[in-house]
């Protein structure tokens, strides 16, 4: 079996929709939508957030599993964290499929694309977790945080509690990452600082050029879910109470939030 | 013992918004550009492009005219972009080698047309294309 699977070599099924984020991005902008993933402010925001969520966490056990395959002598520790993630993330999956079956979607109504898997392609384990399980994993902590205060405006328990569940799971995804970030570096600074840049140029691919913020200083939207209307965030928010619990350090943090809104001025 | 078949039917949260149904004009679109496709109509396939992306179609419909003849058409796939859609379309023949394609549709000026267009015939996805 190949190692460091590419992307154009990820499987699917023939009736999937693949593009790529490109396309995806030129296919929002020819509608006069902003270039980057759906916003809460517009129509279709939970059903598209929820199947980019989905495809995510099916690439999310897909590269858990990668990477247990792909470095075969790292530690027996490693490797069972690894496989203990495969599980999580394939759990979510399903999860998220009833939630997309639950606001009246399915998996395959919106395109998916190779944007995760790419964060993958590096032949180191300790930039392999940097990326995924800090850099990605700790994006998916400000999605679901971001999520589940929708779902309480919303006052929609199915969502909130559903989501609240992946969350918990995510938060000791990014805690594995930091402790095998550190463990596999011990020793050896310029390993360690090549794998912080790996997750930096991660969280700059994610900070939607400069289109995010903390919690606090979003501006509030309305917009309209099922039958209700709600005030809600314009943009994707930085979970900093999510990112604690998560082991990031406010130095970290307050870093994030910075290159996000440096990104803006430019 | 209740029907788990049907959502329903059973206990429990029921879905809280319905599907959002495919534009039956759109489908008559892709099935329009399918078909000058196999034929190599490549006046009509112009005509149901954008202006920007027929060079592009014109390519298509070039490389679909050297891999054979087709009698059939099949819709493999469909995935949505806000109101834009992406299609996955094969044309087949006797003795000739699937071609696959997969393009975009959206409305522009009142009528559906297509923005984008990929050939998958020797390729695994569209994910490097």
């Amino acid at each position: 079996m190949q190692k460091f699977l590419p992307v154009d070599k990820l499987a699917r099924p023939e009736n999937y929709i693949l593009i790529s984020l490109d396309r995806m991005r030129q296919a929002r902008m020819d509608q006069g939508l902003t270039p980057f993933n759906a916003m809460p402010y517009e129509e279709d925001f939970l059903k598209a957030r929820l199947h980019g969520i989905c495809a995510g966490e099916m690439q999310a056990m897909e590269a858990a599993g990668r990477t247990l395959f792909d470095f075969p002598d790292a530690p027996w520790e490693f490797q069972l964290d690894m496989a203990r993630q495969v599980w999580d993330e394939s759990r979510h999956t399903e999860i998220y499929m009833k939630l997309l079956e639950y606001v009246g979607s399915y998996l395959g109504e919106f395109p998916e694309s190779e944007v995760l898997w790419s964060c993958t392609q590096v032949d180191d384990p300790a930039c392999r977790v940097a990326g995924i399980n800090r850099g990605l994993e700790g994006l998916a902590c400000d999605v679901f945080e971001q999520l589940i205060r929708l779902a309480q405006k919303m006052g929609d328990p199915v969502i909130e509690r559903a989501v609240d569940y992946v969350l918990a799971d995510e938060i000791t995804h990014v805690r594995m990452g930091s402790k095998w970030m550190r463990k596999l570096t011990e020793g050896d600074p310029e390993r360690l600082k090549r794998a912080q840049e790996f997750q930096d140029n991660i969280d700059n691919l994610f900070n939607f050029s400069g289109g995010r913020t903390t919690q606090e200083q979003a501006a509030q939207v309305r917009q309209k879910l099922g039958d209700k209307e709600i005030e809600f965030d314009s943009t994707l928010t930085i979970a900093r109470e999510a990112r604690l619990l998560a082991g990031f350090s406010e130095e970290e943090i307050d870093r994030l939030i910075k290159a996000a809104s440096r990104s803006a001025a430019y | 013992m209740p029907d788990l078949g049907f959502r329903k039917n059973v206990m429990g949260p029921q879905p809280i918004a319905e599907r959002a149904p495919t534009p039956p004009e759109m489908l008559e679109a892709a099935n329009q550009f399918l078909d000058a496709l196999a034929r190599g109509e490549v006046e009509e396939l112009n005509a149901l492009t954008v202006e920007n992306s027929r060079d592009e179609v014109n390519r298509l419909a070039e490389a679909a005219r050297q891999t054979g003849i087709y009698d059939k058409k099949r819709i493999i796939a469909l995935a949505r972009i806000n109101r834009h859609y992406w299609i996955k379309g094969e044309l087949t023949g006797a003795e000739t080698k699937r071609f696959i394609v997969q393009f975009r549709l959206g409305e522009h000026g009142g009528r559906w047309k297509v923005w984008d267009v990929i050939n998958l015939t020797n390729a695994r996805s569209a994910w490097t294309r």
